[in-house]
């Protein structure tokens, strides 16, 4: 018996040794099992996963905020037919999603740093030769711009205003920096958060292009300009300086609006020239062709000679105004980099910083393309405030709807000349939202709660 | 004494009276092992010829003049005259001695004397066949014994009681012997002391020592290593008695195989194996598409059929090419222990399919099948989403007045139905409201079912031949066969035609080598013209009711598809291409072809060495490859429309083509590659008679590449084979009416591989014929889980026990000779390619912005991919009462599926809201009750009844998302699993009913518990507990009764099918949807306050509608109906004919039958006259057409 165990085992082993001795198993079960399927395994790859403007650049930021600012108003007809989402960030409602319901706006975001993670750690297990250098850096810049971009984002509509007394420990966000869905990420401080985008920008600016080969892509001047940005939120005005400058030295192109067709439905066939980085706000019908322009602010482009109100609004026979050319060509709300934000940007801090000349000049560079040819009287500010009060109204016309409005809300309520008490009366309730308010963060989707456990913020 | 010694060592299997044991088995061995090998093949006729008659005397004459010959030229010779057979083994010749004899015209008796005069054989006839057998060497009585006569009587028997004619009960080392009569009853001349041996082929031989004074013995053989009549089970592997098997196989021999008649194999296996069910009312199945469960389902998301294996290897073609006339058995491999040996592929069981294959030295052979099949055209009145014309034309009549119509009239291109035409053209008055009148009640009368019956449907005619011839010599044998299949389909235009071909051949150039080599061809061509499914208008989803295909002269019809007739008859001011679509025209203009071959080649080594041990060696290579081509040429609609559509009118009035004026020919071709090799290691060994051990080990490797590609090409010529190349795909094109796009341009290709290494064993252990023991155990790694997992591979192993209760010595219960208990524990596999254990990404293009290429990632990494793992307990108890009067078999399963892939939430900041990866778990259990009777059992009338019943019940216990409610009560059908912890994997749900308002027939559900008409508020907060659960939509009771009588040479058999508990969900009408997509409910409505209490058909809402209301009706709990129904599958009936009985007959054996499938349903449990088998998710499908067949099949 033992004789004949020690047979079956000694063929057994033969047999086996047949297949499993060779070399080529692993190769062979390592075959790809459809063709069209990569492992992202060349430069090539990452490249084509960077180019996915679905994921990085179509209705891919948050639009809770702009849900909830004065830019528009609905109807009580179509508010009724709204989301809930959408109804709720109306009024400023504590609760403002379906329970358990995830929510685009966050999860979008975190879907973009998943991909730029999942390219920041493919990156260095791949080879490429010295000629593909350059190539791997715009590549590694762009993941980590993208993933500025969604942090940003994310800070933006999810956490409390900046207030540097209290960053250290107020809650930011869950700070992802793995591709590795397994591993759990705390909400990390609001300082550390902002600390984290304006780190990946400025690692980004050494590795990324001046211009980008697609305006979807990142590009050190898109850098420069979210960089000024942020600096902005931050209240430092030195460096939202110095990064708008910057930004403008790579592309400082101001689009006449002499050129365009007022009423136009896509007033550009593809991008404005302005344009330095393409991105639009998640889809929600109520900030769609549907929403009204804000009467107060309509109220504020009250030159004759102002081309903006042909351009930007659409006139419906009911007397009713809406908007027009913030949707791109493919009929989603812009929200990217564009250099009449720099200016604006570089305007305010020259006025902060006291540079009364500069400030209404760069205004003025801006304000001159949006005036009929030859009518255009440049604005004058006696003091360095009145400017920062011109430039403020300028950028709060010039940006609207634009998905800057809320963080502009956020970061001026601080300051009590600017801060603003936002009404809204929906089937005769009136509901405000004072500044500073709690509900300036939006709540976080409950699935990110309960299978992650981070805080909840409280409104 | 000696026989009290003897009793320790083994089973009692003679009994004097009940209850004493008097006789023992010992280990003699008359006929060796390798012996009985060699006659297994011919036993099996031999013992066929044995139950029919007795033994005749030898009338037969013989003429024999032979010098010193071979023994085997003399038994040619004999053969030759008489008919007779022979039965020995090969290796005896060897010892023969060289024949003299000199006979003229003498009796076969005399002949065979002088013959085997000095041979070293006895030899015993029976029946027509001539037994030889090794004379055993003398033995000297020993000595000191008192030497006594005794006269020995009994009866010998199989285990089941039924008696074994022409066994040979010989005293050992005399050549006295006797064979058992017709009773299986013997009587022989011994004295005391002598050691009678009594064997009989296929079955261990028993021997005993007469005693004085022994009673009337009645002698239980048991059946042998080769038993003859002993079923053998097919695990693709190994064949092993099923004796000696401890897990659920099923086996179906080649009478059930032939008792239906089909093209295809699958369909025949419906009706006949206990716990396997045919889900016909899925999705699938009305595609036409084979689906099976074999105790119940086992998965969520993964592939949920069962593995297919032909001789041997796993089969990846289309099993539509698989011949049924060339399958000798097929065995079901239901359980772990049966299952598991297959490893990842075997968790939803396995059908293992053994062809006919030639026979060592057997004159050649042949049968020719022959038959025919006619089928009734499909009923399509039976289809409940109808409206009559007349209610159709009084709804637009009303709509029309209400609106509905004006935007589509006002835009002068949408299409409307003629009616409506003739509304608008009334209002416009440019026709009289007299005529328009007139015109649309002519409409009322007609029925678009008629035309459709008479020119788009025919009878199906489905014509089977079949040859096949098998045999062989000495050194080789062969099979080979030829079938060919034309199968009118009774959609007019549609056809398919198979050739088959297969040939197998087995050579055995040494001793212990045998060296196999087999090629499968099969062709198939499919005309796939039929244009019914196109003929509905745009945007409805189906034709109006009045439709009209076919003048009184027999020509083709325009009807309204795409745009207003209005529209068509004007546009372009008659230069364009004509736009009309005329359906009858479109049937006989279509062209659309798919052909196929498969190919497979089959080679193996077969070699025997150190006594017990055999390698073997297997190869198998297919190639199967599909082209389908549909050539619209440029009178078929598809091409006119899409060359009007992008038609350009230029400045100067004349038109340019960016889509050329010429056929459009669609193509799409795959191919399948699949290489599979196996080196396998055979242990056998018997040792003391008592201990049985089989061992396989042995590995295997397995490639399955599928691809394809497919292309459209414009300006086809269909003459020259020549096409346009110049196409603008990239520019937008406006056209008429409102066409606004670019060229379509299809063209792909796809590549996926599966690649499989594999390690097996499996051990079987007999003790004595009545315990058995096996371990089955199988690691399989892939390439569609990367290397992660492959490393840490955990074999899918089963074990299972048996044992033949009745074979115990105190096992006496007489009328139930049968008994034996199996349980087995184990785990089957399953697979799921759509997870990869690497993040992988797909390239891709048309980016939103940019328009360009890019890549997404289409599966996030996931390196703890697992196999789905079923976990299966299975317990059987196998019976048969004495004549195997009453047999069967009861089994209880409990099935665990584990590690199941499904959907589960992930906190989204991960980048994902889902994921999907092994996180849902099932459980199941069920019985599979067999119970064969015969009921009649006399020699010209016999009554066997086969009965089954299977109760099935797979249940989620793990799911990690839960969807909003409207998901489970909209989407639950038998076709789709919507998984819900706790509940039946295809459960049905639906909105709780509160019956109709008084006042206005509006239906009624409930809101937060109370009776509710607010539509969208009940479908916004019905809460997953508010559903009403159903049950399941597939059923959980079924089986079959089959009843078979055989008179003489007839035979008449019936089977019943039964399908119970289980539920769906029937169709009613919504407002919205009429009058396209009407329903015989519509004439069932509330008309007037009181009609609540008749009828639960809501009232006809106008509009505005509300589109809530419809979807509470259409998929409230009152709509919900029991789906339990028996049917009448099929009658066959048979006459044979026998050279035997009519000598004068050309072949040796000729059959004439004939077959009626589809006959009916016998009982429904739903009110509505509604086939609950119908699939209730798509449209069109009507209960399969009873068909009629009739046939011939002759050997020789």
């Amino acid at each position: 018996m033992k004789n004949i165990i020690y047979k079956i085992l000694s063929y057994g082993c033969i047999a086996g040794l047949l297949l499993s001795g060779c070399k080529k198993q692993d190769a062979f079960l390592d075959t790809k099992p459809n063709i069209a399927l990569a492992v992202p395994s060349t430069l090539q790859d990452l490249q084509l996963l960077l180019q996915d403007d679905n994921v990085f650049n179509a209705l891919s930021f948050p639009a809770l905020g702009e849900l909830s600012t004065d830019d528009y108003y609905t109807t009580d007809a179509l508010w009724a037919t709204s989301t809930s989402t959408e109804r709720n960030s109306y009024v400023w409602a504590k609760q403002i999603y379906d329970a358990g319901q995830n929510v685009n706006d966050w999860s979008y975001s975190y879907t973009q740093v998943y991909y730029a993670n999942t390219i920041l750690d493919d990156l260095p297990k791949i080879n490429y030769t010295s000629n593909q250098q350059s190539l791997y850096n715009e590549i590694k810049g762009s993941a980590l711009f993208f993933r500025a971009m969604a942090f940003y984002g994310l800070v933006d509509n999810f956490t409390l205003p900046y207030n540097s007394a209290t960053a250290g420990t107020d809650l930011g966000i869950p700070l992802r920096l793995s591709s590795d869905i397994n591993t759990k990420y705390p909400r990390a401080s609001l300082q550390a958060s902002y600390n984290q985008i304006l780190q990946d920008l400025q690692t980004c600016l050494t590795l990324l292009p001046a211009k980008p080969s697609l305006i979807t892509l990142p590009s050190k001047g898109a850098a420069y300009g979210l960089l000024s940005r942020v600096y902005l939120v931050l209240g430092n005005y030195n460096q939202s300086l110095k990064n708008a400058d910057s930004c403008l030295s790579i592309n400082n192109t101001l689009q006449d609006f002499n050129n365009l067709t007022p009423g136009n439905l896509v007033p550009y066939p593809n991008y404005s020239p302005e344009d330095i980085f393409h991105g639009s706000l998640s889809g929600y019908y109520i900030i769609h062709r549907t929403a009204h322009v804000d009467s107060n602010l309509y109220k504020l482009f009250n030159d004759p000679n102002d081309l903006r109100p042909g351009v930007f609004f659409h006139y419906y026979s009911t007397g009713q105004i809406g908007f027009l050319s913030q949707f791109d060509k493919n009929g989603n709300t812009y929200c990217g980099i564009s250099t009449d934000e720099i200016y604006l940007n570089k305007a305010e801090c020259e006025a902060r910083l006291g540079d009364l000349t500069n400030a209404m000049a760069d205004l003025n560079a801006l304000l001159v393309t949006r005036w009929k040819t030859g009518t255009f009287v440049p604005y004058n500010a006696a003091t360095a405030d009145d400017a920062l009060i011109q430039i403020l109204i300028e950028r709060r016309k010039e940006l609207v709807m634009t998905g800057l409005r809320w963080g502009d809300l956020r970061r001026l309520n601080k300051d009590v000349r600017f801060a603003v008490t936002l009404t809204r009366v929906v089937n005769g309730i009136t509901y405000t939202l004072p500044p500073n308010d709690p509900r300036y963060a939006m709540p976080i989707p409950d699935p990110e709660i309960q299978l992650s456990g981070i805080q909840q913020n409280q409104r | 004494m000696q026989l009290n010694a003897l009793c320790k060592n083994g089973p009692v299997l003679v009994t004097g009276k009940p209850g004493k044991p008097l006789l023992t088995h010992t280990t003699g061995m008359n006929i060796s092992r390798q012996t009985l090998l060699c006659m297994k093949v011919t036993a099996f006729i031999l013992l066929a010829f044995c139950m029919q008659v007795s033994a005749t005397t030898l009338a037969q004459n013989v003429t024999l003049s032979e010098h010193n010959a071979p023994l085997e030229k003399v038994i040619n010779d004999i053969k030759q005259q008489t008919g007779y057979s022979f039965f020995y083994n090969q290796d005896w010749l060897q010892q023969a001695l060289p024949v003299d004899v000199q006979v003229k015209n003498a009796p076969l008796e005399t002949a065979l004397k002088i013959c085997f005069a000095n041979q070293p054989f006895d030899y015993a006839v029976v029946n027509k066949t001539i037994v030889l057998k090794l004379k055993e060497k003398p033995v000297s009585a020993p000595k000191g014994d008192i030497v006594a006569p005794a006269n020995i009587s009994g009866k010998v028997t199989d285990s089941a009681g039924t008696p074994l004619i022409g066994a040979t009960v010989a005293i050992k080392g005399s050549t006295k012997a006797t064979i058992t009569n017709e009773d299986g009853e013997f009587n022989l001349e011994a004295q005391v002391g002598d050691k009678i041996v009594v064997s009989y082929i296929g079955f261990r031989s028993f021997d005993f020592t007469v005693d004085r004074d022994m009673p009337y013995l009645n002698i239980k053989l048991m059946p042998g290593m080769s038993g003859l009549k002993e079923v053998t089970v097919s695990t693709g592997y190994q064949t092993i008695p099923k004796e000696r098997a401890t897990g659920s196989f099923v086996q179906i021999d080649s009478t059930l195989i032939n008792r239906r008649i089909s093209t295809d194999m699958l369909s025949r296996l419906e009706g006949v194996v206990p716990g396997l069910l045919f889900n016909r009312n899925t999705i699938n199945s009305a595609s036409g598409q084979i689906d099976i469960n074999i105790d119940g389902h086992s998965t969520i998301n993964a592939n949920d059929q069962p593995l297919i294996v032909v001789d041997g290897f796993a089969y990846d073609g289309d099993y539509n090419n698989i011949n049924p006339n060339d399958v000798e058995s097929i065995t079901v491999l239901k359980d772990a222990a049966a299952a598991s040996i297959w490893g990842v592929r075997s968790g939803n069981g396995v059908i293992v399919i053994t062809t006919k294959k030639g026979k060592r030295n057997q004159a050649l052979k042949g049968e020719i099948n022959a038959n025919v099949t006619i089928g009734n055209k499909p009923d399509l009145y039976y289809n409940p989403q109808f409206l009559d014309a007349n209610d159709f034309i009084n709804l637009e009549e009303t709509l029309f007045n209400k609106g509905v119509y004006d935007n589509a009239l006002s835009q002068g291109y949408l299409p409307v139905s003629p009616v409506v035409a003739l509304l608008g053209e009334e209002r416009a008055g440019t026709i009289s409201a007299v005529d328009a009148n007139s015109q649309i009640n002519a409409f009322r009368n007609i029925d678009v079912r008629n035309d459709l019956t008479k020119y788009f449907y025919q009878k199906s005619i489905d014509q089977q031949y079949n040859l096949n011839l098998r045999g062989g010599g000495d050194k080789s044998d062969y099979y080979f066969s030829f079938g060919d299949d034309h199968n009118r389909a009774n959609l007019v235009g549609n056809s398919s035609n198979r050739v088959t071909v297969n040939s197998s051949y087995n050579f055995y150039p040494v001793k212990n080598l045998q060296i196999s080599a087999a090629i499968n061809y099969v062709q198939s061509t499919n005309q796939i013209n039929n244009t019914v499914s196109g003929i509905a208008t745009t945007g409805y989803g189906s034709i109006y009711p009045y439709a009209q295909l076919v003048d009184k002269n027999g020509n083709a019809l325009p009807v309204v598809k795409d745009y207003a007739q209005t529209y068509v008859d004007t546009v372009g001011g008659g230069k364009y291409l004509d736009w009309n679509y005329r359906p009858y025209d479109e049937l006989r203009n279509s062209d659309n072809t798919e052909t196929s071959t498969d190919n497979r080649i089959n080679i193996g080594i077969k070699y025997d060495f150190l006594k017990h041990f055999s390698a073997t060696v297997r190869y198998e290579y297919e190639k199967g490859s599909s082209a389908y081509a549909n050539d619209n040429n440029l009178s078929s609609y598809y091409t006119r429309n899409l060359i009007n559509g992008f038609t350009q009118v230029n400045s100067d009035g004349s038109l340019s083509y960016p889509v050329p004026l010429g056929g459009v020919l669609q193509t799409e071709n795959s191919d399948l590659i699949s290489k599979q090799g196996r080196a396998q290691l055979n242990y056998n060994q018997n040792w003391n008679n008592k201990n049985d051990l089989s061992v396989i080990a042995g590995t295997e490797i397995h490639e399955t590449i599928n691809e394809s590609n497919y292309n459209t090409v414009y300006g086809y010529d269909a003459n020259t084979k020549t096409s346009q190349s110049n196409i603008d795909y990239y520019d937008t094109f406006i056209g008429l009416p409102q066409n606004y796009g670019t060229i379509p341009n299809s063209l792909g290709y796809a590549q996926t591989t599966d690649h499989y290494i594999s390690y097996y064993s499996n051990a079987a252990y007999t003790y004595d014929g009545r315990y058995t023991f096996s371990l089955s155990g199988r690691i399989d790694q892939s390439n569609l889980f990367g290397v992660n997992t492959n490393q840490k591979a955990v074999p899918l192993y089963s074990t299972g026990f048996a044992w033949s209760l009745s074979k115990e010595q105190f096992y006496h219960i007489d009328w139930l000779p049968l008994i034996k208990l199996r349980a087995t524990y184990g785990y089957t596999g399953n697979i799921d390619k759509t997870a990869t254990a690497v993040t992988t990404i797909r390239q891709t293009g048309g980016a939103e912005y940019s328009g360009g290429q890019y890549a997404y990632i289409a599966n996030p990494g996931n390196p703890e991919l697992r196999w789905e793992r079923i976990r299966k307990i299975n317990l059987g108890i196998d019976f048969g009462t004495k004549n195997n009067t009453v047999s069967g078999s009861i089994e209880y399963y409990l099935k665990k599926g584990i590690d199941l892939f499904g959907n589960s939430p992930l906190a989204p900041s991960t980048g994902f809201t889902t994921f999907y990866g092994n996180t849902a778990d099932t459980k199941g259990n069920g019985v599979d009750i067999v119970i064969n009777t015969k009921n009649i059992n006399t020699k010209n009338f016999k009554w066997v009844t086969n009965f089954s019943l299977s109760h099935v019940v797979d249940v989620v216990t793990r799911y990690g998302v839960t969807l909003p409610s409207i998901n489970y009560i909209t989407f639950s059908n038998a076709s789709s699993i919507y998984p819900l912890a706790g509940k039946d994997l295809f459960g049905l749900y639906s909105y709780k009913w509160a019956g109709l308002t008084h006042s206005t027939g509006d239906p009624q559900g409930y809101l937060n518990g109370n009776v509710s008409t607010n539509y969208a508020g009940i479908i916004a907060n019905t809460s997953i507990n508010d559903m009403v659960y159903n049950g399941s939509s597939r059923p959980t009771t079924f089986g079959y009764l089959r009843n078979t009588f055989t008179y003489k040479e007839w035979s008449l058999s019936a089977n019943i099918i039964y399908k119970l508990d289980y539920y769906f969900r029937k169709t009613s009408y919504g407002s919205s949807n009429l009058p396209w997509s009407g329903n015989v409910d519509f004439s069932q409505r509330w008309q007037n306050p009181g009609d609540e209490l008749k009828t639960n058909v809501p009232s006809l809402q106008y509009p505005p509608y509300d589109t809530n209301r419809d979807l509470f009706y259409a998929n409230s709990s009152i709509l919900i109906d029991n789906g339990d129904h028996i049917r009448l599958e099929d009658i066959t009936l048979s006459y044979d004919l026998n050279k035997n009985k009519i000598r004068s007959l050309p072949f040796s054996h000729l059959q004439l039958y004939s077959y009626i499938n589809n006959v009916g349903i016998l009982w429904r449990a739903n009110k509505d006259h509604l086939d609950p088998d119908l699939s209730t998710n798509t449209t069109g499908v009507f209960p399969l057409p009873t068909t009629f067949s009739f046939g011939i099949k002759a050997n020789f």
